[in-house]
């Protein structure tokens, strides 16, 4: 068996030039139907998502800090976005709300590797968030995005908190 | 267990269709999902539990035949699905073969221990303690050989190759190379099968009696083994002596012959033939004209122009020697005999995937997906089988051996050897991501990049200057690309359509030109270019690519960060001007 060859066949390959429309987009939207579902079954977690808007493939997430951190008390708006590879690839994930935190820089991108290498097909939008909360609560230093952050995460607890609650209620940086 | 919620496949969330086990876990997956779970790149993780797992296993009749009479609806509406699904895609999954000697239940729930029998041929009973191998014959794990494989188990996990190492003292010297053979059908597993948990609990289920039985046996005859083991190797570690325990377990199953020949007792090579489903084609014969020694063509895998470039920067001395020296040592390292990994393509015969070491692949086979054979199953003279993928292959097909290349993951591989292969997957297919979505993913994308040239330079450089400059763009988050992220922003824009493989040298020109290509890939593949035959994932221009882009780094790498940040992620700064 060759992979290569078995997608170099199919149809999308050859067929129209028009490919903006992704392939089987069949058991995608039926996986995140069943995502949809179980999150609506499911809520009180401190994470919730849905559908952005007619697109099944583009959903706002929405997390709130945990309390006793630095993030308590504010409510983050997350996009997430699917491609026709999902589950087998990750969903591109970002805030939409400004976040100051060591793994997040200033355009909302999130440093976390089950967003990366270490996704499994078995994660879910529900898990792709409960996963960001706590990253929130517990980031990882050593792989920083915003540098400045990790600096004060490790030294000044007091300035740590107030650049969140800043950048929490200032303007979105272009 | 007989609530389909039970049987839910992990990564669609739907009732498994056609289920496959994971034999490095048992978890049951659809076919399809754990194929389009697994990497094209690397030994494959679980995506539940994480537990690597090499070989696409066959789909596991019994539990086929377990779904598809006891949720009758909604097993056929999932075979609607798939099979239009298949259709897109252009290939199919295999039907699975007969589970058992008894014809499936009239009606749901009228399940008999006759549904559930061990497939080892010496044994026969209800199974117990099931594991589901890579061919989907369910055995008894006791039932299963002790392994007898000494290398062959190499990359597996360290508990894998702890098992091996630690049962072939147990077992006789010189046995054959594949460890965990099949009793059924005699295919060899590289890695231990472990219970299929879920098939287990179904039979505790439904023969709540009569597996109890087999059970407590089993139980009594491995502590009994167990203290035997115990007393006997006085120089094993701990897991070795766990480990040996189950591979000596076989002997004291309660369904046993009384004398159950050691595993090794068919030298390497010379195996009974397979019975039943796959009947022997000769070996060798029409199966393998001209075929080529390996090794030669190991030495003939660095192309011409890649040669070139490597010497032209070894003569050139100091750093840039150095560095195309080792650059060279592991490419040659990785093409070497039995070390080269074949991207993308999988062993029809044991579902290796991808193949590692020879590839024969078929030149008769009309399916679009090509049927092709790892080297020990080539060698096994397993010819006339159905491929992973249903294909109709004959002992009459001709049979040819392959010749490694070098791919751009390859290049990848040789030049960041500390990288996991995971993150170079990652990196290279946000590198290959279609330039139509730029903008938000292209940032994302770009951020990636620039990680990954920041650690490349580290290690390129030792660390030479840019210090200062790195922190400056980790701090400025995704702004185009830093300085010195050339290697990905090439490759980023994906292969480029024009390239003439004579040319000894591709000229910067000819990227100039180049039309932005969508990927339409069902995962991500690349095309290969036109009419040609995609061997691997990458093809030539892309690797020509990476040639260039490697070439501007060891260039750069003399006079530090003069070059600056590049023209931008938009321009076609491909040229490997200096
Ligand atoms: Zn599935
Ligand atoms: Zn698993
Ligand atoms: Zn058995
Ligand atoms: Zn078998
Ligand atoms: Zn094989
Ligand atoms: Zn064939």
């Amino acid at each position: 068996m060759n992979t290569a060859a078995r997608t170099a066949a199919s149809p999308a390959k050859g067929g129209a030039p028009d490919a903006s429309r992704p392939l089987d987009t069949g058991a995608v939207t039926k996986r995140l139907q069943q995502e949809l579902m179980s999150l609506m079954a499911s809520s009180g977690d401190g994470v919730s998502a849905f559908p952005a808007g007619d697109s099944l493939f583009d959903w706002v997430g929405t997390i709130n800090g945990a309390e006793g951190t630095a993030y308590e008390g504010c409510t983050f708006r997350l996009s997430l976005r699917f491609t026709s590879e999902y589950p087998f690839k990750p969903p591109a994930v970002r805030f939409e709300t400004p976040c100051f935190h060591p793994n997040v820089d200033t355009y909302g991108n999130i440093c976390l590797d089950i967003l990366k290498d270490k996704w499994s097909a078995a994660y879910s939008v529900k898990t792709i968030l409960q996963s960001i909360q706590s990253l929130l609560a517990d980031p990882n230093v050593d792989s920083p995005l915003n540098a400045h952050a990790a600096k004060l995460w490790a030294v000044n607890d007091a300035e740590y908190r107030a650049l969140v609650q800043k950048t929490y209620a200032g303007p979105r940086p272009a | 267990m007989l609530d389909p919620e039970d049987w839910r496949c992990p990564t669609c969330l739907d009732l498994a269709y056609k289920p496959a086990v994971n034999s490095a876990c048992g978890h049951v997956f659809c076919f399809w999902c754990l194929h389009k779970a697994m990497s094209p790149y690397a030994p494959s993780a679980c995506p539940i539990c994480r537990a690597q797992y090499t070989n696409l296993p066959a789909i596991c009749p019994k539990l086929h035949q377990f779904l598809a009479c006891q949720f009758p609806e909604t097993y056929a509406a999932r075979r609607q699905e798939t099979e239009e699904e298949e259709e897109e895609i252009g290939a199919q999954s295999p039907e699975p073969q007969a589970s058992g000697p008894l014809p499936p239940p009239a009606a749901p729930g009228q399940w008999r221990p006759q549904h559930f029998l061990c497939d080892s041929p010496r044994c026969g009973r209800l199974l117990c303690r099931p594991a589901v191998l890579i061919c989907g014959h369910a055995v008894c794990r006791d039932c299963l050989p002790g392994s007898s494989g000494s290398g062959a188990s190499s990359q597996g996990t360290p508990a894998a190759a702890t098992a091996a190492s630690s049962s072939l003292a147990s077992s006789s010297p010189g046995s054959a190379r594949g460890a965990y053979e099949c009793p059924a059908c005699r295919l060899a597993a590289r890695q231990p099968p472990a219970v299929c948990k879920q098939l287990a609990d179904l039979l505790g289920e439904l023969f709540a009696e009569e597996s109890r039985r087999p059970e407590a046996e089993a139980q009594a005859a491995q502590e009994a083994r167990q203290a035997e083991e115990q007393a006997a190797a006085a120089a094993s570690t701990g897991t070795a002596a766990a480990q040996g325990v189950n591979a000596g377990a076989a002997k004291g199953h309660p369904g046993l012959a009384l004398q159950t020949p050691p595993p090794s007792a068919s030298p390497a090579g010379d195996q009974p033939e397979p019975q039943e489903q796959q009947p022997e084609a000769a070996p060798g014969g029409s199966s393998q004209p001209g075929g080529q020694p390996p090794a030669q063509a190991a030495q003939q895998s660095l192309s011409p122009s890649l040669t070139s470039a490597l010497r032209r920067r070894q003569a050139e001395g100091g750093a840039q020697q150095a560095m195309a020296e080792r650059l060279e040592q592991s490419l040659r390292r990785m093409t070497a005999g039995e070390e080269y990994v074949w991207h993308g393509v999988g062993c029809d015969g044991c579902g290796q995937y991808p193949i590692q070491g020879r590839r024969h692949k078929c030149l008769d086979c009309p399916e679009a997906i090509g049927f092709d054979l790892c080297g020990a199953c080539m060698d096994r003279g397993l010819s006339d089988i159905v491929g992973r993928f249903n294909q109709r292959h004959t002992p009459e097909h001709r049979m040819r051996s392959v010749r490694p290349r070098i791919t751009a993951m390859h290049m990848l591989k040789a030049a960041n050897p500390e990288l996991p292969m995971e993150q170079l997957m990652w990196l290279l297919e946000m590198a290959l991501a279609p330039e139509g979505e730029e903008g938000e993913e292209g940032e994302e994308a770009g951020q990636q990049q620039q990680q990954a040239s920041e650690e490349q330079q580290q290690q390129q450089q030792d660390g030479q200057q840019q210090g200062g400059q790195q922190q400056n763009d980790q701090q400025a988050g995704a702004a185009g690309d830093g300085g010195g992220s050339e290697l990905l922003p090439v490759l980023r824009r994906g292969p480029r359509p024009a390239y003439d493989p004579a040319a000894e040298e591709p000229s910067p020109a000819a990227y100039a030109s180049h039309q932005p290509q969508q990927r339409t890939g069902q995962q991500g593949r690349v095309q290969g270019p036109a009419g040609g035959e995609a061997e691997g994932l990458i093809d030539e221009p892309a690797v020509t690519e990476v040639h260039v882009a490697l070439e501007r780094l060891l260039l750069h790498s003399g006079t530090g960060s003069d070059s600056g940040p590049s023209s931008g992620s938009g321009s076609d700064a491909g040229g490997g001007s200096s």
